[in-house]
């Protein structure tokens, strides 16, 4: 399993290396170069040199390239435009606030969903199920933001009982757990939603294998029939499309920032963009990448734990 | 009043009445188990008597499709529902109506004191599940065993079933083991509470056939050590020939004929077993001689939602005349334990 692990950390590696070389492609197609961005059209083309030459864009593209590259091994993300500041530190201090997010939310999707999977595919076509599946379209179909400025007019401004934005004080438990209320409720419910459906037809498909017969023709409870055998074998699928559904998530933390103004990799980003600091903007995106390529890992890693069909050799 | 209160004793046996003595272990009455779909009304049972004794092996003989597998799910109440429901008729094992059963107390028997052994092992047992798991549910389930005793006679009955190393298997996972191996575990599972009754639905049908001849010898030991009844169900016509001491044919969710086995083999009486029996490639101077063809029964099976009027089979039967259009033909005792439903049988044409 370690060994398994360590050579999915191995191969994630050229993952990355392509991800980042996109990254860095990408932001040389930027209209003007990156120092017109910074500077504004109607910048001269003295000061524009003066920037490029500052920012080492006057290089051939390869030897830059390959010094982005290298100060990525090095774990060195670079500098930003706007303040010169090391970008490092600054994602090693919001990281915590987004990961707090995107974790407690997907908890709160499982621990929501999948029962509530369960419980629709059990009472097929039954009022709760036509319920459940209301429900849950609505949670997909409604925008993140939308959800998020809805549960805030409810819970801050009506009923006045979470703050509307901020972190809170990060040495306070109670503190960050008040703040990241409703930020998780927002992003929790998509998920939950998400996850209803997905456990919902999986356990439909899954109810009608033979070994769930078999299980019955045995005399076992229902009880065990269901959370034994049934649900054991849909979780092989659920786990897979959770996997997709944190990528969603992680996508959709960057609208939450925004909205609730909370810290994060999501607000850094967007800051990053609105004042044209591309340095930073490659350098979150690469973040968010790594991210990506982490749960992945995670998730490849859960299939050993549930099936015994699948071998980590 | 239930049979075990006498003892079983040889020399106890004059003093059981004629009666008891003679009431089967199953006891299949006027089944009718329908599944009710948008499309109409599916008769997948329709009006099925038989009955098994005790440590008799019963075959239940039908091309696919002929309610053969629902009767047996009827038996266990393992009928999905909806769209399945048994509409009537009762269901008496030793002398209790399963049918009548709160769904605890059937759940109480199944596994227990009547079993089930299915078609494909591979996906009959639970991928997830080592098959020592398995075993030893069904007895922390009905002894209420803790896991290590259950484990220990999990790991003794896999030696019944003559798995090698069973210790070693126990731990295994279905996907680790040969079909036969795997049917084998099915098979250990089945008998694991010494159930009175097994269920066999198609048991080698999936297999190899080197080792069909295996797994049915090894149920037949099993049998007799045991002291259990088998409904063998299967359209394995030689399985039923070597093991099986009654044969039941059904047809399109009716039983057609029922008889001894030499009488069915030697002497089938209604069309559709002749049939069936005709298409079974046989080895001798016929054959060989290239002179006589393969028999097929003409015609196709109707669709269990586009049924015939009156018997089923006749536009299938080349004795078919105006009656068996309109007319249902029951069945009839032709001779002694052997019941036909016929008319060309009943009327003599």
């Amino acid at each position: 399993m370690i060994q398994f692990a360590v050579r999915r950390i191995i191969l994630s590696i050229p993952i990355l290396l392509i991800v980042a070389t996109l990254i860095f492609f990408l932001m040389r197609t930027m209209p003007g170069g990156p120092a017109v961005a910074v500077l504004g059209d109607y910048a001269t083309k003295e000061a524009i040199e003066a920037l490029e030459k500052q920012m080492g864009l006057d290089r051939p593209l390869g030897v830059q390239y390959a010094d982005f590259l290298g100060s990525l091994v090095r774990g060195d993300l670079g500098k930003s435009i706007i303040n010169g500041r090391p970008i490092a530190p600054e994602v090693g201090r919001v990281l915590p606030y987004t990961l707090q997010l995107a974790f407690s939310s997907l908890l709160l999707g499982i621990i929501l969903g999948i029962p509530m999977g369960v419980f629709t595919a059990l009472r097929r076509n039954a009022f709760f199920d036509y319920f459940g599946r209301t429900l849950s379209l609505a949670g997909v179909s409604i925008p993140t933001f939308f959800m998020g400025i809805l549960l805030m007019l409810l819970f801050s401004i009506q009923l006045d009982l979470f703050p509307v934005m901020g972190a809170g004080d990060s040495s306070d438990l109670r503190d960050t757990l008040y703040h990241l209320f409703l930020p998780t409720l927002t992003l929790g419910l998509m998920m939950t939603a998400y996850i209803t459906r997905t456990t919902r037809s999986a356990m439909l498909n899954v109810l009608q294998e033979e070994y769930v017969r078999t299980a019955r023709a045995k005399g076992l409870p229902e009880r065990i029939v269901i959370y034994g055998h049934a649900l054991r074998n849909a979780f092989i699928p659920i786990i897979s499309f959770i996997g997709v559904y944190a990528i969603i998530l992680i996508g959709n933390s960057i609208l939450v920032e925004i909205v609730f103004s909370r810290p994060g990799l999501g607000k850094m980003m967007i800051g990053a963009i609105k004042q044209r600091d591309y340095i930073t903007l490659q350098s979150v995106m690469v973040v968010y990448a790594s991210l990506v390529v982490f749960i992945n890992l995670l998730i490849d890693l859960s299939y050993g734990l549930i099936d015994p069909r699948v071998k980590y050799e | 009043m239930d049979l075990g209160i006498f003892p079983r004793v040889v020399g106890a046996k004059k003093f059981e009445s004629k009666k008891m003595n003679d009431r089967p272990l199953l006891d299949i009455r006027n089944l009718k188990t329908y599944f009710f779909l948008p499309e109409g009304v599916i008769k997948a049972v329709d009006n099925v008597s038989f009955h098994v004794g005790n440590r008799e092996i019963v075959g239940l003989v039908g091309e696919s499709g002929c309610g053969k597998s629902v009767t047996a799910l009827s038996i266990l109440g393992l009928i999905q529902s909806p769209p399945g429901q048994i509409v009537s008729g009762e269901i008496l094992f030793q002398g209790q109506d399963l049918c009548k059963m709160s769904p605890e107390q059937l759940r109480k028997i199944r596994g227990n004191r009547i079993a089930m052994i299915f078609q494909e092992p591979m996906i009959s047992l639970n991928p997830l599940y080592s098959i020592g798991d398995q075993i030893v549910e069904v007895y922390t389930e009905h002894y209420g065993l803790s896991r290590q005793e259950a484990r220990k006679k999990a790991k003794e009955m896999l030696e019944k079933v003559q798995i090698p190393s069973p210790a070693r298997r126990i731990y295994e996972y279905p996907h680790q083991l040969s079909g036969g191996m795997r049917q084998r575990a099915m098979i250990a599972m089945a008998l694991a509470c010494k159930p009175a009754m097994i269920l066999a639905d198609e048991p080698t049908t999936a297999l190899d056939v080197t080792i069909q001849a295996q797994i049915l010898e090894l149920m037949v030991e099993l049998q007799k050590l045991m002291g259990t009844s088998i409904l063998l169900i299967t359209h394995n016509l030689g399985a039923v020939a070597e093991y099986a001491k009654r044969v039941i044919v059904m047809y399109l969710g009716r039983v057609v004929e029922e008889a001894p086995v030499i009488p069915i083999f030697e002497s089938p009486l209604h069309p559709y077993t002749v049939g069936l029996l005709n298409s079974i490639p046989k080895l001798g101077s016929k054959a060989i001689g290239g002179k006589k063809r393969l028999e097929e029964i003409p015609g196709m099976v109707p669709g269990l939602n586009d049924l015939p009027e009156g018997c089923y089979f006749h536009p299938r039967c080349s004795k078919g005349r105006e009656i068996c259009k309109r007319k249902e033909p029951k069945l009839f005792e032709n001779q002694p334990g052997h019941r036909v439903a016929c008319w060309a049988v009943r009327e003599g044409w």
